[in-house]
Parts: C-alpha cells; sequence; structure tokens
C-alpha cells in the first residue's frame, strides 16, 4: 500500500549515493540489503541510534564533571605545596644568616642556588596558575560567545532578556579577564607571549559579540520609534510643536530592556577603554575623546535621516547649523534625564549624558562638513575665476560655525547639575564643530590666508578715510585737566593716548583674527592661527604706520605746527597699540598659549621667547619704531636750534663790543637765542597738546639732554673775549633755556646737568678756581667730585680754569 | 619742605599702597577655585574682576614709576638724587616681579578651576547610584535655590514698596506740617488784621445807609417824571383821534365818487387826490400842536 501511495519517486526521497562518504555507505550497506530492509528495519536503527545519542552526552557531560574535579583537586595540591614551598624558602633564606666559614661559604653558596632554583619553580608555578586561570575564563567567555542559537521559547522581550543575560556574562567575565592581565602587564612583563595569545582569543570573540550587541541594540531602536521626526505637521499660533522624544515614551519591559543593552554596550566601552589604556601604558599617548557608544548610535539614525537635509541646504549653512541645533536641543533633556542614571549605573566616571549627546551631534555635523562641505569650498577658492564667490561663502559658514559653537557651549553649560562656570569648557574638545580645523591642518592654513588678505585689504580702506588720522583734542584737552598728578600716566583709552581714529579700527580688525583663533578648540592650532593671522597683520600695521611717519616733511627748515601734529598720530597710534598688545598678553588665554608656545619651542631649541610674553617680537619693535621717531623729531629740533643760534655765536665778538660801549647794566637775552627759545617752546607747546604724555616725557627729556651736550660743547669751543661780559650773557641765557622748560617740571635745571655745573664754575671766586686747579694738577678725576662736578671732563674744566 | 620732596614722599606712600593691594590681589587669584569646596558660598569676587583690580593696580604703579622717575633729578640734593634712582630700580624690579607673579597666579588659579571641576565631575557623573542621589539632590538644592530665589525677589519688591509707601507718607506728614504752619501765620495775619476789618465795618454802615437815601430819592423822581409823562402822553391821544375822524370822513367821500361807475379813469384821479390829501392834513395838525405847546 505505501509505494503505490508515494507521489515522488524514490529517486527525489533518497540522497545521491555518490554524495555519501564511505563511513556513512559503508554503514548504510551492512544494515540494509534491499527495500524490504529499508522497510522493516528503519525504525529501529533511529532509536537504536537516539540511544546511542544520549549515551553519548551523558559521557560528555560525565567527563566534563571529572575535568573540573580533577581541576579543583589539582588547584588545592597546588595551594599546599605552594605553602611548603614558601616555608622551606623562608627557612632557606634564614640560614644564609648564619655566620659563615670555609666550610659554610660553599654550603652557603649551594643554598643560594638552591633558594634560586626554588624561586624559579616559584615563578613558574604562579605562571602555570595564571595561565589555567585565565584558560578558564577565557573557556567561559567563549562559552557564552559562541552557544548555538536555542530555539524561540517565548515573546520577543523574553529572547532579548535571556541574550542579554548572556552578553552580561560575557562582558563580566571579559572584565575579569582583563583584571588578571593588567596585573600581568605591570608585574610580569615578560609574560607577553601569553598576553598575547589570550588577546587573540578575546579580541576573536570580541569580532563576534559585539557587532552582535550593536545589531540588537539597533533593532530595539528602531523597535521603539527612533529616530523620530524631525518635525510635526502641527503648527499652533506660529509655534512648531516639540518633537516627542521616544525615550521618554518607554515603560516596563521595554525600559528595562533598553537598559540593559545601553549598560552591555557600556561595558563593551569601558572595556575597550581599559584595553587600549593597558596596551598604551608603555606609550605617553594623548588619547582621543571618544564618545559614548551608545549616544553615538542614538545619533547615527537621526544623521541617516538628517542627511536628506544637509545635502539639499549645502548652499545655505545656517539652516543646517539651525536644525542641528534644534534637534540637539529638544532631546538633550530626555537624553539626560533618562541616559544619565544608566551612566552612574555602569560606573562610567566623569561621563556626562547630555555632553555625550552634544558631542555626537557636532561630530557628526563636523563630519558632514569635512566631507561635503569644506572640499567644495576649497576647490572654489583655488579657481581664480570662483575665487571672491568662495571667499565669502567660506566667511559665512565659519561665521555660522563660530556662532554654533559659542551656542553649544552656552546649552552645554546651562547644566545645572555643575556649579562650576565653564566647567565643561575644559572638556569640550568634542563639543566644537571648529575642531574641523585641527584635524585638518591645510585648511587651518588657508583659512588663515583669508582672514589675512580680508583684514589687509580692510584696513587699506580704513587708512584712505579722510579722518582716519586725526586726533580729537578737544575731548583729550578735557580729559586731562581730569586726572590727578598721581595717575597722571595711568592710561587706558585711545582719547587718554591721542590716538588717531585707525588705531582702534587697527585694534579691532586684530582681535577679530584673535577671536577667530580662540574659537578652535585646540590651543596649538590656536596658537598657528593667530600667529599666522594676527601676528602678520600686525607687522603689516607696523609697515603702513612707518609709512604715514615718512609722508611727514620733517626737516628743520619750514617746520610748522601742522607737520608736528601729523607726526604726532603714528606716535601716539604706536604707543596706544604697545599698550593694549601688553594688555592682551597678561589674558589668561595668552599666558595659556605662550606657555605652551614656549615648551614646545624649548623641546627644538633652548632659546627662550624674547621678553616673555606671547606678542614680545611686536613689542620689541614698538617699541623700536616709537624710538626712533621720538630721536627723529629731537634731531629736527636740535638741527632747528643750532641754525637759529649759529648766528649769535659767531657774531659774539661784536655785540659785546657794543656792550662796553653802551655799558648798559641791564642784560637782556640775546635775540638770535630769544628767536630759538620761543620756537623750542611754540614746538613743545604744540607737542604737548597732541602727543601722548609718556612720550611727551620721553622726547622733552632726551631733548633736555641733547641741548643739555650742545649747549656746553658751544660754550667752550667759543673764543674767550671779554670775561664778565660773557659770563653775565651766558648766565643769562642759560636761565632763558631753563624756564622753556618750566611748564613740564618743578626744577628744571635737574635736567641740564653741564650747563648748571659750568653757571656752578663760572660763580667760583678766584681762590677757589685756585684750589680747584692745584687738586687737578695732582689727582686727576676723583677731586672733580668734591667740588660737586661730575658730568664735565677733567679736560674741559683745566681748560676754563686757565682761560679764566 | 622742598616741593619736590614733599611729592615723591607722597609717590613713595601711594606705591606701598598700591603694591599691597596688588599683592592682595595676585594672591587672591592664585587661591582662587581652592576655597569654594571648603565653603560652599560664592567667592568674594570673580576671576575677571580680581585680573582687572590687578591690572589696574599694575597701571598704577607703572604711572607712579614715570612720577618718580620725572621728580627723581629734581631733587636738591646729589645723595637724595642717587638714593631716589636706586629706588627707582628697586621699583622696576619689583613691578616686573609683580607682573610674572599674576600671569603664574593666573595659571594657577585656571589649574585649580580645572581641578576642582574634574573632581565634581568625577563625583556627579558616572559614580554609581551615590551620583544619582547627589545629584538629585544638587538638582533639588537648584530647585529649592531658585525658588528662594523668587521668593527673596518677591520679598524685596514688597519691601521696596513698602519703603515707598513709607517715604510716601512721610512726604504727606511733611505736607501736612507745612500746611499747619501757613494756617497759624494765616491765623495770626487774621488777628492782626480785625481793627482794621472794624474799621472798615463803619464805613461800609455808612456807605449802606447813604445808600439807602440815594434810593428813596431816586424812587421819588422817577414818579414824578412818571406822571408828567403820562399827562403830555394823554394830551396827545386827543389830537389823534380827531386826525382819525378827518381821514374816515374824505374816505367816505371818495367812496361815494367811486359809486358813479366812472370806468378806468377814476383810479388815477382817486390816487392823486390821496396823494393832495395827506400832505395837507399833515401841515395842520403840526401847526396846532406848535400852538398848544
Amino acid at each position: 500500500m505505501l509505494p503505490m501511495e508515494h507521489p515522488l519517486p524514490l529517486s527525489f526521497v533518497l540522497p545521491n549515493p555518490a554524495t555519501l562518504p564511505g563511513l556513512a555507505l559503508g554503514f548504510i550497506d551492512g544494515n540494509f540489503v534491499d527495500l524490504q530492509d529499508l522497510l522493516l528495519r528503519a525504525s529501529t536503527l533511529t532509536s537504536n541510534l537516539n540511544h546511542d545519542c544520549s549515551d553519548l552526552n551523558d559521557r560528555l557531560l560525565h567527563l566534563r564533571t571529572d575535568l573540573t574535579k580533577h581541576a579543583v583537586s589539582w588547584i588545592s595540591t597546588s595551594l599546599s605545596a605552594k605553602v611548603s614551598l614558601e616555608d622551606l624558602r623562608l627557612n632557606l633564606e634564614s640560614l644564609l644568616c648564619l655566620p659563615t666559614d670555609s666550610v659554610g661559604k660553599q654550603t652557603n653558596w649551594e643554598l643560594q642556588q638552591v633558594v634560586e632554583e626554588l624561586c624559579r619553580i616559584q615563578n613558574r608555578r604562579k605562571y602555570f596558575v595564571t595561565a589555567l586561570k585565565l584558560e578558564s575564563l577565557v573557556g567561559d567567555l567563549e562559552d557564552s560567545v559562541f552557544h548555538p542559537i536555542s530555539k524561540r521559547k517565548g515573546s520577543t522581550l523574553q529572547d532579548l532578556a535571556l541574550k542579554q543575560e548572556r552578553f552580561s556574562h560575557a562582558i563580566k567575565t571579559m572584565n575579569e579577564i582583563e583584571e588578571i592581565l593588567g596585573d600581568v602587564t605591570r608585574h610580569h612583563s615578560r609574560w607577553r607571549r601569553l598576553v598575547d595569545s589570550v588577546d587573540s582569543r578575546v579580541d576573536k570573540s570580541l569580532s563576534v559579540l559585539r557587532p552582535q550587541i550593536i545589531a540588537d541594540h539597533r533593532a530595539f531602536l528602531s523597535s521603539l520609534g527612533w529616530p523620530p521626526k524631525l518635525a510635526t505637521s502641527k503648527v499652533e499660533h506660529g509655534e512648531v510643536d516639540s518633537i516627542p522624544n521616544p525615550l521618554l515614551l518607554m515603560q516596563g519591559d521595554k525600559k528595562e530592556s533598553y537598559s540593559q543593552s545601553f549598560l552591555l554596550l557600556c561595558g563593551l566601552q569601558q572595556h575597550n577603554t581599559q584595553k587600549e589604556k593597558r596596551k598604551k601604558l608603555n606609550m605617553t599617548k594623548e588619547t582621543d575623546n571618544d564618545g559614548l557608544w551608545a549616544t553615538d548610535e542614538l545619533v547615527k539614525p537621526v544623521a541617516s535621516r538628517m542627511e536628506y537635509h544637509f545635502l539639499k541646504w549645502a548652499e545655505q549653512p545656517e539652516f543646517i547649523f539651525e536644525l542641528v541645533y534644534k534637534v540637539t536641543r529638544d532631546f538633550a533633556d530626555g537624553v539626560d534625564d533618562f541616559l544619565q542614571p544608566l551612566i552612574d549605573r555602569a560606573m562610567l566616571v566623569s561621563c556626562s549624558a547630555k555632553e555625550a549627546w552634544v558631542s555626537a551631534m557636532v561630530q557628526m555635523l563636523s563630519g558632514f562638513l569635512e566631507k561635503k562641505v569644506f572640499p567644495g569650498l576649497i576647490d572654489m577658492y583655488k579657481e581664480k575665476h570662483m575665487k571672491s564667490e568662495g571667499i565669502s561663502s567660506w566667511f559665512h559658514l565659519v561665521d555660522q560655525m563660530v556662532t554654533f559653537d559659542k551656542r553649544m557651549q552656552s546649552f552645554v553649560n546651562t547644566d545645572t547639575c555643575l556649579s562650576y562656570e565653564g566647567s565643561s569648557t575644559a572638556f569640550s574638545q568634542g563639543i566644537s564643530v571648529m575642531g574641523l580645523f585641527c584635524k585638518k591642518p591645510e585648511w587651518l592654513k588657508t583659512w588663515g590666508k583669508i582672514e589675512l588678505k580680508d583684514a589687509y585689504r580692510k584696513s587699506k580702506e580704513d587708512i584712505k578715510n579722510e579722518k582716519a588720522w586725526v586726533i580729537d583734542s578737544e575731548r583729550t584737552r578735557l580729559g586731562n585737566e581730569s586726572n590727578s598728578q598721581s595717575a597722571k600716566y595711568v592710561l587706558s583709552t585711545r582719547e587718554d593716548y591721542k590716538a588717531p581714529l585707525v588705531a582702534d579700527s587697527f585694534l579691532n580688525r586684530t582681535w577679530r583674527l584673535i577671536d577667530h583663533g580662540l574659537s578652535l578648540p585646540a590651543i596649538l592650532p590656536r596658537i598657528q592661527f593667530i600667529r599666522a593671522t594676527a601676528t602678520r597683520f600686525l607687522w603689516c600695521i607696523f609697515k603702513i604706520l612707518l609709512l604715514e611717519f615718512k609722508k611727514t616733511d620733517l626737516s628743520h627748515y619750514g617746520l610748522s605746527e601742522d607737520t608736528l601734529i601729523q607726526a604726532c598720530g603714528p606716535v601716539n597710534a604706536a604707543r596706544y597699540l604697545e599698550s593694549k598688545l601688553r594688555e592682551w598678553s597678561d589674558d589668561l588665554v595668552f599666558v595659556e598659549m605662550w606657555a605652551a608656545e614656549t615648551s614646545v619651542k624649548v623641546d627644538r631649541k633652548p632659546e627662550v621667547s624674547c621678553q616673555g610674553c606671547f606678542f614680545g617680537e611686536e613689542l620689541k619693535s614698538l617699541v623700536e619704531l616709537e624710538t626712533n621717531w621720538l630721536m627723529e623729531i629731537i634731531t629736527v629740533f636740535l638741527h632747528q636750534f643750532d641754525n637759529l643760534c649759529s648766528d649769535h655765536f659767531h657774531n659774539n665778538a661784536v655785540s659785546w663790543d657794543e656792550d662796553v660801549i653802551t655799558s648798559s647794566s641791564n642784560l637782556t637775552v640775546s635775540q638770535g637765542v630769544a628767536e630759538a627759545l620761543d620756537n623750542l617752546r611754540r614746538h613743545l607747546c604744540v607737542l604737548h597738546l597732541n602727543m601722548n604724555p609718556k612720550d611727551f616725557l620721553d622726547l622733552w627729556r632726551n631733548l633736555a639732554e641733547g641741548l643739555d651736550h650742545y649747549v656746553s660743547r658751544k660754550f667752550f669751543s667759543g673764543e674767550p673775549v671779554l670775561r664778565r661780559q660773557k659770563f653775565d650773557r651766558f648766565e643769562v641765557d642759560a636761565e632763558a633755556l631753563l624756564t622753556v622748560l618750566k611748564p613740564y617740571c618743578v626744577r628744571p635745571g635737574a635736567f641740564f646737568p653741564r650747563v648748571r655745573e659750568i653757571l656752578r664754575l663760572l660763580r667760583m671766586h678766584e681762590e677757589e678756581k685756585a684750589r680747584l686747579r692745584g687738586a687737578l694738577s695732582r689727582s686727576g678725576n676723583t677731586c672733580l667730585k668734591l667740588f660737586g662736578i661730575s658730568n664735565l671732563s677733567p679736560q674741559l674744566v683745566e681748560q676754563f680754569c686757565r682761560s679764566y | 619742605m622742598d616741593e619736590v620732596v614733599v611729592e615723591v614722599e607722597k609717590t613713595k606712600r601711594e606705591w606701598e599702597e598700591a603694591y599691597e593691594k596688588t599683592i592682595g590681589h595676585i594672591i587672591s587669584i592664585q587661591q582662587y577655585g581652592k576655597s569654594r569646596r571648603g565653603d560652599g558660598g560664592e567667592e568674594k569676587f570673580s576671576l575677571q574682576r580680581l585680573n582687572g583690580l590687578a591690572q589696574d593696580g599694575l597701571s598704577l604703579l607703572n604711572s607712579l614709576q614715570f612720577n618718580l622717575d620725572l621728580l627723581a633729578p629734581q631733587l636738591p640734593s646729589d645723595d637724595q638724587v642717587q638714593s631716589t634712582q636706586s629706588l627707582l630700580e628697586t621699583w622696576k624690579n619689583q613691578y616686573h616681579s609683580l607682573r610674572v607673579n599674576l600671569r603664574s597666579a593666573n595659571l594657577q588659579a585656571k589649574d585649580n578651576m580645572r581641578k576642582a571641576a574634574q573632581e565634581e565631575r568625577e563625583l556627579l557623573l558616572g559614580g554609581g547610584t551615590e551620583s544619582t542621589v547627589l545629584r538629585r539632590k544638587r538638582q533639588a538644592n537648584a530647585g529649592v535655590t531658585s525658588d528662594a530665589e523668587s521668593i527673596t525677589e518677591s520679598l524685596r519688591r514688597s519691601r521696596q514698596l513698602m519703603v515707598q509707601e513709607v517715604e510716601r507718607s512721610t512726604n504727606t506728614l511733611v505736607a501736612f506740617d507745612e500746611s499747619t504752619g501757613v494756617l497759624k501765620k494765616a491765623e495770626s495775619e487774621y488777628k492782626g488784621h480785625r481793627s482794621l476789618l472794624s474799621r472798615t465795618r463803619n464805613l461800609l454802615s455808612t456807605m449802606q445807609r447813604q445808600d439807602v437815601i440815594d434810593r428813596i430819592i431816586l424812587i421819588v423822581g422817577f414818579s414824578l417824571f412818571v406822571f408828567a409823562v403820562v399827562y403830555v402822553v394823554s394830551k396827545r391821544i386827543g389830537i389823534l383821534k380827531l386826525q382819525r375822524m378827518a381821514t374816515a370822513a374824505i374816505k367816505a367821500q371818495l367812496a361815494g365818487k367811486a359809486a358813479n361807475g366812472v370806468g378806468d379813469d377814476v383810479m388815477p384821479l382817486g390816487q392823486q387826490f390821496d396823494g393832495n390829501t395827506v400832505p395837507t392834513v399833515n401841515i395842520p395838525l403840526q401847526q396846532r400842536m406848535h400852538d398848544e405847546l
């Protein structure tokens, strides 16, 4: 009956005999002769085979139990042997402390060898114990990972729970393995082969385990409804409704399942971190700030959904940044409230869920800009006919990036949990889309070039303005009156320094470049950018100031008030720039950058940065510029004074003869000297009104020193025509010279030491001169101080005493 | 005493004062971030404020250096000049060391803040269930603090309102006092004017009596005048009656002629007659009245 009812031929049911292995074929031939045997004996054979399989399984379980028992007994025996060996070693070490003799020395040497051998045996035993322990743990791990997939017994959640339990056990085992390997690496660095073999087996297990955990996590997120829609269709009264967060809608079993899945990912990440830390123990390398893997898994689906909008808005970056900010802000509270307790359960120290979420979103955006947006801008910039458009697009994008970083920074800092202001700033390298430039130095360089050219071009336009070099002196005059005596040189604003309007423009543009550099999250790219942009721009400014000063016609012929006022502009601007650069250099940000730059330079060369601040070289250059300009003005003044006074000294004899003839007892200042002094006084008044107080102080003190040298040299080079008349004339002229500086100091004579000493010599009596001449002939230099002379040379004094 | 010497001494005192203050600010900057965990309260000044104060101190010290540099050569004796210039060198070294100390203090403060922040993060983030409990407590405290701050703000506002109300009441009292004074002055003035008012009352009584007499005289005069007018009018009414009777008679005559049936020629003649009659009547009336008067 059965063969008649079968619908298919026998060739379709039975396998092809050629494909069967030899043993199987022999077995089947031994049991079945023909079709009758197949029908009669198949059921009996099946039951026999099942019985044999169950017997074999029982035997396998029995063998496993026996193995465990033998291992335990071996370990206990090993422990007792360890105790015995320890005691023996202690006894032998105590024997070594006995006093030695000729026979004892030989015995001690042999005992020492025995002790060394025992130590070696003990180390080997430790090795075997550790290897055995690791073997058992790795066996457990592989059992957990490579367990065959069982049948579905219940609902999906129950299956997921069972799977998560297995995964949790596997991670726990891996952590135990990691602890042992850490000890081995620290204390037994020569057991590298053991560590490598265990690592390879654990990595193999991980390569199977990690994708499974991640796949389960992703599947679970999909079942929850993640990622949600990026925008709701409901618009009420112009306000867009907030996006519902699926994380907050989970309840009950789903919540617990997600918690377990999250903890698994955290455990994996923690294990990975510890392993990397162990492997990099010898290499002192800065570790990257990895985000939270679980948060990355939340971000990736959102990123794939937002990618469509990003590509659509590639030409309008403000929409991209606004979308990222909105999504980040909408979900951050849910992420923080729900995931932070899970992070606490996972014992991830110093890990903030909100920061991890924000960091992951920012890294996603940064990745998109790096792959899709900036390469296009670079290509646009390199083509000549598209360069200006590329530059404007670049500026727009960078402005959006800087604004976005500031918004994200303030958003993260609004966490009420951390009370320190800006406590996240120290850990914010991951929360910055500007970190893109830290990874791409060539883009940083390109950005620096663009910014520098733009700043230079705008500065050229500023200079062309008619009011660029105008000094508003009315406000300055009012401001001067309100200053007290001690705070006379406390200058802080541009009006205090009497700097032209263009100086503020220069500083604002420089600070804009610096501010862009400070928006970079890492300190070395920050230094690199500021050196490439702000520092070079400062040197351009110095060149502009130098050209502006050279435009003024500073010559002793035709020196006018307008020329002096024009010359004061660059001088005041330079002083103002110097004060501002010093102020910036003392700021904490620049102190840190200077310290970092110095430490980098010290590694390369032992030179110390000049003047000990970030803008040291620029400050040195500015001071040099100011000094050169002041000396140039002083030189012009002295030349003019010389021109006006040379007639007076040339006509000395004539004027003195007239005096003798007229016999007038009331002398006045000489005409040439009076004219020169009046000219000098007028110029000093102009400079006093238009130059900043510090430079003006330097100028008139140096001018006084120059005049002192000039007048003393002229005095001694003149002919001794008539002694009394010349004395009176010189005294009157000297007093007139001192009155020129009367408005600027209390005692002008202090700044004309040579003239003062000449007057002292002229007022000496004959007997004092005789004593002075005698002292000079006896001992040369030292005796001059006794007479109160310290600036004139002995030769001049001797010449004076001989002549008069 | 010499003017320059006085100025130099003043500059020295200001330097010592500014130097002490600046050193204090630098020490505060160096200690910034350390004392918060112990105190639990807010810092007295923020780091930016402390840095601003330190920079102001350094600027003042720099200005005092300039002052002394200007004043030193102007001192009366050479010994004073040399000692002051050596003091100026000391000041320059101190100023430079202050700047260096300020930088290191700022770096120290930054390091302090970073360490404190790291400790706080390790305590509040990822430290097991203890972290969760601490964070919940901190957030609850933050909520309580914000509530307390809002209550304090409302209480402060209420206090301000009450203060304003008290001020308004005070102003009202002051106004009342002023009014009382004014009223008292007015009362005294009124009492001073009593005799004057009495004399005025006598005068008014006299004037009133005179007024009554004048009123009687006017009434009597008016009555006599009215009587005279009535008499004259009665006389003139009789003359008018006569005039009306004559006019009626003339009209009757004219009516009789019209009854004859002359036709159109009669009407123009009638009009002419009426025109002639009126002047005739008027002339005798005027003459008679003149005769009567």
